[in-house]
């Protein structure tokens, strides 16, 4: 007796099965059941990479010509907050500016003229900018529990999002 | 109203037509699955599996004349995640379990036999014998190489024959 053969006789056994008789209620009862995820939209991920684009966009503008991004760029061009201090006589590297290497031109600068405007900074510019940048964290944030509710993607993401609008904000604001 | 027809609406998310789809074809569908449970209550438990993963997904499917093997694609998956769900909780006795329906006149149940077969091997011969798959189809639902379906249907039947060998000479 050939097992090929046996298999396929008893397949075909097999696929003359009658259904049970409640077969098409289980099934329907099933389906009302059924939920579809939200259909795929196309403006969807273009919206929330727009959005995300528009928060790093105003993070930037808001941190090059506000006076709080600036006073952060400025105390890191300055050097230490001690430059300033009496004790700085004690260090020889501050108090020989000219000491300061070529490279640093630009250090030496603020170094010699420590009141000098360089920023011509506008001080409403960080606060609108923390603003906008918080309307839009929102937007974004909102924009994903819509689209990704129920995945597991979705918390990771919201995570990331508090961590960008935390700095973000920590650099408009602070 | 044809197939396709049906497909479409299903795809717009209409329950009635996906039900109307799987029900034009319930024995086709039932004695696959029944194939892989064995006892009509987890057979039927299988399609419900099936026709909720088809509602959800139904809007993936590209060309709605593929509608059908890819229904039975999804019927096996749901089946043998249930059966392997089943067997972690509960391993395959040694014996035999008792099959719902009478077995042929040679006196072998041989689904049972298969069943007690190890699980890749077991999974190439139903897919093969059972549900009429090539082994080129089975290589792509198995995802391994054509060379490795071979191989395993080879050591099946090899095994099978050597479990019922003695069956098939009384």
């Amino acid at each position: 007796m050939n097992i090929d053969n046996e298999l396929r006789r008893d397949a075909s056994r097999y696929r003359a099965q009658q259904p049970p008789a409640g077969l098409s209620d289980k099934l329907q009862r099933a389906l009302a059941r059924a939920s579809r995820p939200l259909p795929a939209r196309r403006w969807y991920f273009p919206s929330v990479a727009a959005l995300a684009a528009s928060m790093v966009l105003v993070l930037l503008v808001g941190a090059t010509w506000g006076g709080a991004g600036l006073g952060g760029l400025e105390s890191a061009v300055r050097g230490p907050a001690f430059y300033d201090d009496a004790d700085s006589e004690s260090c020889p590297f501050i108090t020989e500016p000219e000491t300061v290497t070529d490279g640093n031109e630009q250090q030496r600068q603020y170094a010699e003229e420590p009141d000098a405007d360089i920023s011509g900074a506008k001080p409403w510019i960080p606060a609108a900018a923390g603003g906008i940048f918080d309307l839009l964290a929102t937007l974004t944030g909102g924009l994903l529990c819509v689209g990704l509710w129920g995945r597991r993607v979705l918390l990771p993401l919201l995570l990331a999002l508090a961590g960008l609008t935390t700095v973000g904000l920590v650099v408009l604001l602070g | 109203m044809d197939c396709q027809q049906l497909v479409n609406q299903a795809r717009a998310g209409d329950k009635e037509a996906l039900l109307e789809l799987i029900l034009a074809r319930e024995k086709e569908f039932f004695g696959l699955s029944f194939v892989y449970m064995r006892n009509h209550h987890d057979a039927s438990d299988a399609l419900q599996d099936m026709i909720v993963t088809l509602y959800s997904q139904i809007h993936r499917l590209r060309n709605p004349d593929s509608f059908y093997p890819w229904a039975k694609q999804i019927l096996v998956r749901c089946c043998l995640s249930r059966l392997r769900k089943s067997n972690r909780e509960q391993p395959l006795p040694e014996q035999p379990v008792a099959s719902e329906t009478p077995a042929p006149e040679t006196g072998l149940d041989l689904l049972n036999e298969v069943h007690r077969l190890p699980e890749l091997q077991r999974d190439v011969l139903l897919l093969f014998y059972y549900n009429d798959r090539t082994l080129e189809e089975i290589s792509e639902i198995m995802d391994c190489p054509l060379g490795t379906v071979k191989s395993r249907l080879h050591q099946g039947l090899k095994k099978l024959k050597g479990r019922l060998g003695d069956e098939y000479r009384q």
